[in-house]
């Protein structure tokens, strides 16, 4: 028999974090919308944000068009942009 | 495609388990019931879903052993699991034992354990050990690590925004030009077929698939999942690495490596992402009028209707809108008629601007007005006419010029480091024992 050892080659993916903690109810919190730019973000996220206000009619829903869209979601100032918003929670979306 | 973008971002990778949308929800004529259907889904993920990682950890993988009852067995059993797990790239691969990878190292005095950067959308570790594991499963020798390295540095760097092309629906590829005495070294071609396959420069597809390796491996740009390129292509497998002809570049003209900054003679790597290659069928420059009409029709191929010339602002500016590449016959030919590099580029720049009829027939306008331009005059394919990259490769008769039109952003460059002398010395003269020397044409 001929054994053969080789390397993952996917190698080491480093530190894995945590996600954040849920909230315990989304009535009463701001929640954040964020666009990748990508398909029919303009038909997605107003039907999310309808079925979830219909839900939580007292809820705050910030819709992606306040905030960057697309590659710019990705700035390093995003996450301070969303918290001087106030937002709680984040949808981001929506296709690759 | 949940769990690579999750992972990529260095978050557990279970969140997908709770809801993810189908695909044909985002075609054009999606159906979006799916959310109507799954938003109590969508609630519970922003409420009490609890990833079954709740602490910071570190995933070290150990080694595969795959057994068979010679090597060709326990070969082709191994050639099969990659393939059950998504590894590799669909051709036959050669097993990366320690042997082999430790072999492969000795192309650098950099540790094993060096941090490149991390590949997106996976968020793999590039480390000098992986990218050896890559080039030893293409096949690659050591002598051509220091131009995998290198290239592998262009690729990570922020302003490349490697995992914007990695993940889109365009099917561009990275193609490396390099420049330096390091190409005759190691079998560069920049000459004949100089964009492959060859037998008697194997280095260009061996560090080309490697990076490939990588960019599906470590990086996850598996078709349908960490990539969305509609097409993908047969450029895919193995890049484009190829070398600058410096020795058929006209004297006054200089080679790319000196346009990008570099000394003449320094060992370089030049990195674009383009999305096709466009064989331009006429190339004769030996007198003012037909190098007018090839410089003309040249200008016609650049000048396609391209929307991503202007499908972001810092490609537009800072990138380039394609290779062009010119045998030595006809960059000679050029030269001697007295144009320039930069008397063709502004030439091609303003010939193959868009006529404002076109603009309107092919809607751009908007694309004219984020680049800041008036739709109602003719639009350059980039800011200035330095954008265009132009090399100097092929076969060395004038019938046939080549056009690669960018889609990536910021063209990179890195010198390549190499091994300390000796090392280096010792490891091309084994090059020369083992692959023999290239037969005369």
């Amino acid at each position: 028999m001929v054994k053969l050892e080789v390397y993952d080659p996917q190698g080491n993916i480093g530190e894995i974090k945590p996600h954040a903690p849920r909230l315990s109810d989304l009535a009463g919190k701001t929640i954040c919308e964020l666009s990748n730019g990508k398909w029919n973000d303009d038909k997605t996220f107003p039907l999310i944000r309808e079925l979830l206000q219909k839900q939580f009619p007292t809820a705050k829903i910030l819709p992606y068009s306040q905030f960057p869209v697309g590659g710019k979601i990705d700035n390093d100032d995003i996450g301070t942009i969303l918290k001087d918003r106030g937002c709680q929670a984040v949808i981001v979306g929506n296709a690759a | 495609m949940v769990n690579i973008a999750f992972g990529g971002l260095g978050f557990a990778a279970d969140a997908s388990t709770i809801l993810e949308f189908p695909t044909e929800m985002f075609l054009a004529t999606g159906d979006l019931s799916s959310i109507q259907e799954n938003i109590d889904k969508l609630v519970y993920g922003l409420t009490k879903w609890k990833s079954a990682i709740e602490e910071k950890a570190a995933v070290i993988p150990s080694k595969i052993t795959v057994e068979g009852k010679d090597y060709q067995e326990a070969t082709t059993k191994m050639n099969y699991l990659f393939l059950r797990n998504q590894w590799g790239d669909g051709l036959p691969i050669l097993p990366a034992t320690t042997e082999y990878v430790d072999w492969v190292l000795t192309g650098t005095d950099l540790p094993r354990d060096n941090v490149l950067g991390i590949i997106l959308p996976r968020g793999g570790i590039a480390t000098v050990e992986q990218i050896a594991v890559a080039l030893a499963m293409a096949g690659g020798r050591p002598e051509y690590l220091p131009v995998l390295l290198a290239t592998v540095e262009a690729f990570l760097d922020p302003l490349s925004q490697h995992a914007h092309y990695a993940t889109t629906t365009g099917s561009n590829y990275p193609i490396v030009v390099v420049n330096g005495p390091i190409t005759k070294q190691i079998r560069l071609n920049s000459g004949y077929g100089c964009l492959g396959p060859d037998p008697n420069h194997p280095a260009g597809a061996s560090i080309g698939r490697a990076l490939r390796l990588l960019q599906m491996d470590v990086g996850g740009a598996i078709p349908g999942v960490g990539t969305m390129a509609i097409y993908g292509g047969a450029n895919r497998y193995t890049n484009i690495v190829f070398a600058e002809h410096e020795d058929g570049v006209p004297e006054s003209w200089v080679p790319l490596n000196v346009e990008r900054g570099f000394r003449n003679g320094s060992n370089v790597v030049t990195i674009h992402f383009v999305n096709g290659t466009i064989n331009m069928d006429g190339a004769d420059t030996s007198t003012e009028q037909s190098a007018l009409q090839v410089l003309n029709m040249w200008a016609g191929y650049i000048g396609i209707p391209n929307p991503n010339y202007w499908g972001r602002l810092p490609r537009w500016e800072n990138g380039s809108p394609g290779v062009l590449l010119m045998a030595c016959g006809t960059a000679g030919g050029l030269a001697k008629l007295g144009w320039s590099k930069d008397k063709i580029r502004n030439f091609l720049w303003e010939k193959s601007k868009l006529l404002p009829s076109k603009i309107k027939d092919y809607g751009f306008q908007y694309k004219a007005m984020e680049m800041g331009l008036d739709p109602l005059m003719p639009m350059p394919v980039s800011k200035t006419p330095k954008n265009l990259t132009i090399v100097v490769a092929g076969g060395e008769q004038s019938g046939h010029a080549y056009f690669m039109p960018n889609q990536g952003d910021t063209p990179m460059s890195r010198e390549i480091k190499l091994p300390r002398e000796v090392k280096w010395n010792d490891l091309l003269k084994q090059a020369q024992i083992d692959l023999y020397p290239i037969p005369n044409k």
